[in-house]
């Protein structure tokens, strides 16, 4: 089903990137110009997906299909939780700075995906400081990295 | 050449240069570690150092983070499954699964021992071929290179895991992403969809960061209970014997020469490297194999191609330097930039004028890989408790490691998004067996071919001309042979499974 799904996406992206390619200008000094070389790779990638869909559209067997979006979550909650946190860690390091954001990305990931024990939060707290301290004068002092510094430091 | 390479062991053996070097090797194996920080940005953040020294110490020194940044990369490929440097991304795919079956001391002394042998071979080779082999790759025009990448992108068709349609289909994306942003020709933004940041393009680290590290970061959480008791990548006693390693390593010397062979040809050519000769090197390895059904399950032959074939890309890659004063990859630019800010010019007659720098160059890389196994055997037991370490506290931090290499490439905050999308990307890509690599293929290649396809329509635009220049008729030769011939491979191999 999956397979089939990314069959579909792929047979689509090749669709708009054609058609948006349509869009580029043409080069008087140049042949192929810069919609040429993408429109190959397109044209490949359509076929080849159309071959994948057909492919496990006959495979398929639509009775067995669930899409219960709870059962899904539940066997991939982990999965679900990391990404959520890897966004928002993303997300508010512009505003609370590097080394904030990095301490609560890996300090809460480590939380919500290990044992419910609290003689390792000693151990937790004690990496994600290093992590987010270290790397961030490390790279600052030794390699001139500006991270983002975070309205509280500014 | 005698006397060269006496003068220089004169040069070389002297205590500030030695250690000089040593700290080179091991800041080279540091940084191949780390995913994100390749070995061109530790040679640059050494060039600085070298502006004190002497330029044979200098030049010894960068010698030493090269050689030690090609097999720094194997660490976290092998223990893992994340490439530190692309130049590693073939070493996953039989180290890993080794690691996995329980044996990552085997997979780390393998690994070790190939980039040593990878290493010397192509330090023969740089002394006695230099000048014929910069001679073959002055011949290169744009013909001759697309054609090059064109061999290159065949190698997909074998990397394709179980699916020809799905590796190739992952190749193409490869290919796309590297289309976004701005036209390298004409300047024209492309694909961008009016997000901003787009127009300068997708760094290829980042996908390879996203698609290979953060998707298999996410893998490891797919089993939640075990996850949640603190499992760990490798249960169990971890054996480390370097001697066996060294074995299995000289049992298949066929594998080894070849890789080497590879390594230092794909070096020598400007703009090529170990980031292409470790994927090509592992492809000939299954081709020639008398089991490419096994390749992939860890088994040594794949480690062994990978690492010699990544590691002698270093002396192929100083070929047309010594010989030519041309740089064949950006790490041997910035050794050339450093040579020349000291005064010394690069180019045919650097031979004649300044012998010592050539057999300093030569010595020094037989010591640096004589120090890169040093370091590496030593540390191997540290670098192995990294496979006790629990996923519960692994994944966030290598994540966040992932995060830093993403932003310390190019300072740019919006990267971090292309990661995350990447990383999701890369998970579904992996869910649902399409294979990895041919995605990271694309990315490397697609601009190349793309510029060097177009810079030859314009130069002239008679498209016969890829079938009549011999060289880029060659290449394209052996690209449907490869094509040819991993299809009647993965042919027999069906046929002898259903047969059983």
């Amino acid at each position: 089903m999956g397979e089939l799904i990314l069959g579909i996406i792929f047979f689509l992206l090749s669709l708009i990137i054609f058609f948006q390619a349509g869009s580029l200008p043409d080069s008087s000094y140049e042949p192929l110009g810069p919609a040429g070389f993408p429109r190959i790779i397109v044209l490949l990638m359509g076929i080849l997906s159309f071959f994948l869909i057909v492919k496990k559209i006959r495979s398929i067997d639509f009775d067995k299909i669930n899409l219960n979006f709870r059962t899904i979550y539940k066997k991939y909650k982990l999965i679900f939780v990391t990404l959520i946190n890897f966004l928002f860690y993303i997300l508010i390091m512009r505003f609370i700075g590097f080394r904030i954001s990095t301490f609560l990305f890996v300090f809460i990931t480590q939380l919500l995906l290990g044992p419910r024990d609290k003689k390792k939060y000693l151990l937790i707290s004690i990496i994600a400081l290093v992590i987010s301290l270290g790397s961030y004068y490390f790279f600052q002092n030794y390699l001139g990295v500006i991270f983002p510094t975070g309205i509280f430091f500014e | 050449m005698i006397d060269m390479l006496i003068l220089g062991f004169e040069q070389i053996l002297n205590f500030n240069l030695l250690i000089n070097m040593f700290l080179g090797v091991l800041a080279g194996i540091i940084a191949g570690a780390i995913p994100g920080f390749t070995i061109t940005m530790a040679i640059i953040l050494t060039l600085p150092f070298t502006f004190a020294m002497s330029p044979t110490v200098g030049i010894a020194t960068m010698l030493g983070v090269f050689v030690g940044g090609l097999s720094g990369g194997l660490i976290t490929a092998a223990l893992l499954g994340i490439p530190g440097t692309p130049s590693a991304v073939a070493t996953t795919f039989d180290a890993f699964p080794m690691v996995k079956n329980g044996q990552p001391g085997r997979a780390l002394g393998i690994g070790i021992w190939a980039s040593f042998f990878g290493s010397l071979l192509s330090m023969i080779l740089l002394i006695t071929l230099a000048p014929q082999v910069a001679n073959l790759a002055m011949k290169i025009g744009p013909w001759e290179y697309f054609s090059l990448i064109v061999f290159a992108l065949t190698i997909i068709a074998s990397v394709t895991g179980d699916s020809v349609v799905k590796g190739l289909l992952a190749g193409l994306l490869g290919l796309l992403i590297a289309t976004i942003g701005l036209d390298p020709m004409s300047g024209t933004a492309r694909f961008t969809f009016g997000i901003g940041f787009l127009e300068a393009g997708v760094p290829f680290l980042t996908v390879l960061i996203g698609i290979f590290a953060v998707s298999r970061l996410l893998t490891e959480l797919e089993n939640k209970e075990e996850v949640k008791q603190g499992e760990k990548l490798v249960t169990g006693k971890i054996k480390f014997e370097i001697f066996t390693s060294l074995k299995e390593v000289l049992g298949q010397p066929i594998n080894l020469i070849r890789s080497s062979l590879l390594g230092a040809l794909i070096g020598a050519i400007p703009g090529a490297g170990a980031s292409i000769a470790n994927i090509l090197a592992y492809d000939q390895a299954k081709k020639g194999s008398k089991h490419p059904d096994k390749f992939g399950t860890g088994i040594p032959d794949g480690i062994i191609a990978s690492e010699s074939g990544n590691n002698s890309t270093a002396g192929g890659g100083l070929i047309p330097m010594i010989a030519l004063g041309i740089p064949g990859s950006a790490v041997s630019a910035v050794m050339l930039a450093a040579l020349q800010i000291h005064g010394i010019n690069p180019g045919p007659m650097l031979i004649i004028n300044n012998p010592e720098i050539v057999g300093t160059i030569f010595v020094g890389f037989f010591i640096a890989t004589i120090f890169m196994l040093l370091i590496q055997f030593s540390g191997a037991r540290l670098f192995l408790k990294i496979t006790h370490i629990p996923k519960y506290i692994l994944v966030p931090t290598v994540m966040a490691l992932c995060v830093i290499g993403s932003y310390l490439l190019n300072n740019r905050y919006s990267d971090l998004y292309i990661l995350f999308v990447m990383g999701i990307i890369g998970y579904f890509l992996k869910k649902y067996n399409f294979s990895l690599a041919p995605v990271i293929l694309g990315v490397i290649l697609g601009p190349i071919a793309e510029t060097n396809l177009r810079r030859s329509m314009m130069t002239s635009p008679d498209w016969t001309l890829f079938f009549t220049r011999p060289i880029s008729l060659g290449f394209l030769i052996l690209g449907l042979l490869s094509i040819m011939y991993s299809i009647w491979q993965s042919y027999s191999v069906k046929k002898k499974s259903n047969g059983i």
